[in-house]
């Protein structure tokens, strides 16, 4: 007889909590170890914020080339496929923005500071040739809209291949439950986080969330949302808040994203297109849902 | 429970789920998934054939209640529900019903029945039709089961169709396997039917055309109580994702028909009692992003041992908008005539094989046809009309004979409701 056991903890700047059905706390314990280590390898590879990892050094090369390892290169390759389906607007090169849009400040930037960093910014100027990368001197990658998620489907594979039937992974509100249970899934107002708009139940499969609610400042009157536009440097308005399920989480995540990007007037359609189950919850409060169980 | 999907992947899911196979984590795993959805449908669908111009109608067994200008109407009900069996079964259940009324040709006259085709003129072509009294009902259904496994499916079927004069039984295997990542598919199958005649209503025995014939050398191939034909067919296809935007495939298929071939209905027709068809057919799907539309373009290439060849081209375009789907689609057909057929079979019915069907008669047709999907969560509605018009001078190859009189135009309406729970 199996039982569930949950452990929390934290990893990718986000709080992390693994659920699993297993046959006695032992067993539990020891699978929930090895996948925090591998939270916490996915973390050390692909942080920006580390100065070790593989992505810092990508980014510290100068314009040198990187042969990477089958796993990059994928994940790599897998950005690039969101770059064209989103026309340009998903790009793991926009991060540099960020050194102009200090959303702690609040301070909007000079369209002169913008400008200047726009030639540093274009997945198309990067050569890659997989699994070779060559980025321009200058050039950054952040690959920060894609690890967490998959990372999510990764833990998920690696439970399931150490013997756990049944259970969910949750990495900073990215989600992948396996096996034959469902889970109860609360979706919170993206303008009263604190509040439930609506929960769902999951089985085999991804979820995740994308919303301006996150970080954003007001500047006289003005909401200057986190989500940027690779190609102009200034925010987007965008749907207040996209989730998405999806065979697995890096699919559900990519979904979200590319829907907020795709804007307030366009996401509905986009999402429709797509055809995957989606709640999209607009600036005004309008809530579309097409979970509908 | 929220499914993890809905229905067919868009192009950017498919563009999505393609690359995101090439993770690690995310290389399908050692199974084959079965649906997990339930489905339960109903489609309607009315079939018109448009009547036959008055002129074109012989004035032989007029008087016997016969000389109908009005040809079939078909009212057809489908009812189908599908269901998951564990996680590596699936079982689907479908019921047709359907009834038809109107009247068929019997044969080609002239007017006078006798005389050469060297006589004949087209005016002087006529249809001898039956009475506009025949009323056939017929029901189908059919058991199918899925079997999924690692990397590939294996299905079976079981058929029965029961109507007055005709009852037929059918099974069918096959196979069907991903490779490459999913990025190739392959199908091999079989399947076989097992029918009775046993012809009775609308039958030209015992009329004025009867005792006309009587005066020919052959006449019909008669059933003398009851009758059987079988048929068995194989077909092997395959499929491959060129790029997330295309997919194309092709498949061949042979078709063993053996029995009582000819039409019972059908005054002058004698046809072989063996008949070997080939089908060859390549098909590509493009998805043209900046129109979000996805092209369904399809060749097929028809053989027999009849003599028949014919050529099909389909093209259709579905085009998403927000919740609908709409779906425009052309078709052309064209046949060239088998190599008994004769439009004055009354004639070469001394020969060992002779048919005036317009069936088996040189002609093209085109099909106009539009089709509306909207998906209203967890339910589509299908609304769809299609329109087909035929002639002689529509085929690729032009024949030295006159058009068939009974060359058909048609009109096809459905309407159908699909739930997914």
């Amino acid at each position: 007889m199996e039982s569930l056991y949950s452990v929390a903890f934290q990893a990718m700047g986000s709080p992390c909590q693994i659920r699993l059905y297993a046959p006695s706390r032992n067993s539990a314990q020891s699978v929930s170890q090895l996948l925090i280590n591998e939270a916490r390898r996915f973390e050390s590879k692909f942080s920006r914020y580390l100065s070790d990892s593989l992505v810092s050094r990508i980014n510290q090369s100068q314009g040198a080339e990187h042969l990477l390892d089958n796993e990059t290169a994928a994940i790599i390759n897998y950005a690039a496929q969101l770059f064209e389906q989103s026309n340009g607007l998903f790009d793991i090169t926009s991060g540099l923005l960020r050194r102009a849009w200090d959303f702690s400040s609040a301070q909007v930037p000079s369209a002169q500071t913008i400008e200047k960093l726009l030639p540093f910014i274009g997945w198309q100027r990067v050569s890659w040739q997989n699994p070779k990368i060559c980025l321009p001197d200058k050039m950054q990658i952040d690959l920060g809209g894609v690890v967490k998620e998959y990372a999510a489907d990764a833990l998920a594979r690696f439970a399931q291949e150490r013997g756990i039937s049944s259970g969910l992974i949750e990495l900073g509100g990215d989600i992948r439950v396996f096996g034959e249970h469902s889970w109860p899934i609360g979706i919170s107002d993206p303008r009263q986080p604190s509040k439930a708009l609506y929960q769902l139940r999951l089985q085999a499969g991804g979820f995740a969330t994308s919303g301006n609610y996150q970080r954003y400042f007001i500047h006289n009157g003005q909401r200057y949302s986190h989500i940027l536009n690779p190609k102009t440097g200034w925010p987007m308005i965008t749907p207040a808040g996209v989730s998405v399920v999806a065979e697995n989480c890096l699919i559900a995540g990519s979904v979200s994203t590319l829907a907020l990007l795709m804007g307030e007037t366009h996401c509905l359609q986009w999402l429709y297109e797509v055809g995957l189950p989606f709640l999209c919850v607009f600036n005004d409060g309008r809530i579309v849902n097409e979970f509908c169980e | 429970m929220t499914k993890t999907t809905r229905r067919k992947p868009s192009s950017t899911l498919l563009a999505l789920s393609t690359a995101a196979m090439a993770l690690p984590a995310l290389t399908p795993q050692a199974h084959a998934v079965a649906p997990t959805e339930r489905t339960l449908s109903y489609r309607y669908t009315q079939y018109n054939e448009m009547g036959i111009d008055a002129e074109k109608v012989s004035s032989i067994n007029v008087d016997q209640g016969g000389g109908s200008s009005q040809r079939y109407d078909i009212d057809i009900n489908q009812y189908a529900f599908s269901t998951p069996i564990g996680d590596h079964f699936s079982l689907s259940i479908d019921v047709q019903d359907e009834v038809l009324t109107g009247a068929t040709p019997w044969t080609v006259a002239k007017e006078d029945v006798k005389g050469t085709p060297s006589d004949v003129s087209d005016d002087e072509i006529k249809l001898v039709m039956s009475g506009a009294t025949i009323k056939e009902h017929r029901t189908e259904a059919n058991l199918g089961t899925t079997y999924y496994y690692s990397s590939g499916t294996i299905s079976g079927n079981l058929g029965v169709s029961k109507e007055d004069d005709y009852e037929s039984a059918s099974g069918g295997l096959s196979w069907g396997g991903e490779f490459d990542d999913k990025q190739t598919g392959l199908a091999v199958g079989i399947s076989y039917s097992d029918d009775t005649l046993n012809p009775e209503e609308g039958s030209y025995r015992g009329t004025e055309l009867e005792s006309k014939i009587g005066g020919w050398l052959n006449g019909s191939d008669p059933v003398i109580g009851t009758a059987k034909k079988q048929s068995t067919s194989g077909f092997v296809s395959a499929s491959r994702i060129l790029s997330p935007n295309w997919i194309m495939q092709g498949g061949v298929s042979y078709t063993q028909k053996s029995g009582h071939l000819s039409d019972p209905y059908k005054a002058n027709d004698k046809r072989p009692d063996e008949r070997n068809s080939y089908t060859f057919n390549a098909g590509s799907r493009y998805w043209i992003k900046p129109i979000k539309a996805a092209v369904h373009a399809d060749y097929r290439y028809y053989v027999d041992d009849w003599g028949i060849d014919s050529h099909t081209i389909s093209l259709a375009l579905y085009q998403n908008w927000q919740k609908l789907q709409i779906i425009p689609s052309l078709r052309y057909y064209s046949q060239t005539s088998a190599s008994f057929y004769s439009i004055s079979a009354w004639d070469t019915n001394l020969y060992n094989y002779y048919a005036d069907d317009h069936r088996l008669s040189n002609f093209g047709a085109i099909t106009t046809g539009l089709k509306l999907v909207f998906k209203q969560k967890p339910v589509d509605w299908i609304i769809s009309g299609e329109y087909y018009v035929s002639g002689a001078d529509m085929s690729l190859d032009k024949a030295d004979e006159p058009e068939h009189p009974g060359l058909l135009k048609y009109a096809k309406f459905t309407f159908g409701v699909e739930h997914r729970f």
